[in-house]
């Protein structure tokens, strides 16, 4: 039947709400004000991982996000759940900025990050729950390892990484509110990938932030995904900040990335 | 061979890191190489942005002795909080004899741990790749050298130190009551991870009713 549903036998043409064919000012105010409901609802799909809805992200930014390719194995769920977080990221007119090292890396001017929050999401969830955040990209191993993980993200217009982030009451009020992570499976299953491991103060500060964050978001998860050759040295680290027995963190020994291609 | 040297407490809100530091360093200037410090000044860890401040002995130590004093944040921790030393060595590269008969027991003087242990590395590896086994809420493992105050022998064994100490009488070359605690020597030898293990399923066997 051509046409759709609402208008037998017209074609419809996007915001063009009196179907003339032509979209003026005014149908174009109309359809931002609809694109921002459907931001609203796009925050509720954060509670349901497996909605799917890139076609709508890409509309309400405006900007293309996606998967890295190397995430492309990883389940679309985790990809979809991504996307969605980045659209309301977007879309926020009234944002929140922070700059920070990651939870499983040296901090370094390369490795700075944005932290775009949605203040009335803050409001509402207190500070804890998922966020998300961009993290400048600098090609190297390290993070060509990280940028492969499971739910792995990076966005178009600023090249930078998408990462997942925990909320959390820090103790420390001079600290951060969240610890960002590599990727994730589904809300609350975060996954922190390290190409080197060291017991460095830095990395044991990392490992026990992230048990605080882990320990006041109930159901969280974190495995740190480390090649195989470095499972000790994490297990060590992670007895070293005291977590040993903390069943909330787990190890897991993966591939190596391989050798760059020259 | 890697062996660890490993004391926990728990973080007192009462106490400041600073306090603690303190005390810390001043009980290391009464030891003597390779295990004690040299007098002097040290600067007292920060906290800065994170929940940890750590000191580093690695250049303080000698033989090749590395570690570090980790103090947890102070107050509105949800986390087990604790404060912990973490020392990684050669036990051939020392007098291991030695370090048992005496410096141990100065380090939990200072420290006041509620648990100090000296064991080879490997047996976290193995404890690590059978955690999924045990409950981790009540988890602890007999190492060949130890340290444990009352209430952590009470959260493992349901017992008081004294009946502790006489129940594994005749199992362990020397026991003593310490600080509120009891210092335990089950095997003065350097031992390989299944020698480790024989101690821990020994002496568990003797407390199986217990563990029930």
């Amino acid at each position: 039947m051509a046409g759709n549903l609402m208008h037998p036998g017209k074609y419809h043409i996007p915001g063009g709400a009196n179907d003339d064919g032509i979209i003026n000012k005014s149908e174009r105010s109309s359809w931002g004000k609809m694109m921002a409901l459907n931001a609203k609802i796009a925050i509720y799909s954060f509670l349901s991982p497996n909605v799917a809805i890139p076609l709508l992200v890409s509309e309400i930014s405006g900007v293309p996000v996606t998967p890295s390719p190397q995430a492309m194995g990883g389940s679309a769920a985790s990809q979809a759940t991504i996307q969605t977080e980045v659209a309301i990221d977007e879309a926020a007119t009234e944002s929140a900025t922070a700059t920070t090292g990651t939870a499983g890396n040296s901090i370094t001017k390369a490795n700075q990050t944005t932290v775009v929050q949605n203040t009335s999401e803050q409001a509402s969830a207190a500070n804890h729950g998922r966020g998300t955040a961009l993290e400048k990209q600098n090609n190297s191993a390290a993070q060509n390892f990280e940028s492969s993980v499971e739910g792995a993200a990076s966005d178009v217009a600023t090249k930078k990484r998408i990462v997942p982030t925990l909320k959390y009451d820090n103790p420390n009020p001079n600290g951060a509110g969240f610890v960002k992570f590599d990727g994730s499976l589904g809300e609350l299953n975060f996954i922190d990938r390290k190409l080197n491991v060291t017991g460095f103060p830095k990395s044991i500060d990392q490992v026990r932030r992230a048990a605080e964050a882990l320990s006041q978001n109930p159901g969280s998860t974190l495995p740190y995904e480390v090649p195989f050759n470095k499972v000790n040295a994490t297990v060590n680290l992670i007895r070293k900040a005291g977590q040993f027995l903390n069943p909330n963190i787990t190890v897991v020994g993966v591939a190596p990335p391989p050798p760059p291609i020259k | 061979m890697k062996y660890i040297f490993e004391l926990t407490s728990k973080v007192q809100e009462s106490e400041s890191h600073i306090e603690k530091h303190h005390k810390v360093i001043e009980g290391l200037k009464l030891i003597s190489e390779p295990w004690g410090i040299d007098n002097g000044e040290y600067p007292t860890p920060e906290f800065g942005s994170g929940i940890t401040a750590t000191f580093s002995l690695n250049r303080l130590l000698k033989n090749r002795i590395k570690g570090d004093i980790i103090y947890g944040y102070r107050k509105n921790m949800t986390i087990q909080n604790e404060d912990k030393i973490f020392i990684e060595f050669n036990p051939k590269k020392i007098d291991y004899v030695h370090f048992i008969e005496n410096v141990f027991k100065k380090y939990i003087f200072f420290f006041n741990p509620f648990e100090a242990l000296v064991y080879n590395q490997n047996v976290i590896f193995y404890d690590y790749e059978n955690r999924n086994q045990s409950d981790l809420s009540i988890f602890f493992r007999f190492h060949p050298i130890f340290f444990w105050d009352a209430g952590y022998c009470m959260r493992n064994l349901r017992i008081s130190l004294v009946d502790f100490k006489a129940e594994i009488s005749g199992f362990v070359e020397y026991s003593e009551l310490f600080q509120n605690g009891i210092i335990v020597v089950v095997n003065s030898k350097l031992l390989t991870l299944q020698e480790s293990n024989e101690i821990d399923l020994n002496l568990k066997a003797i407390f199986s009713k217990a563990l029930e």
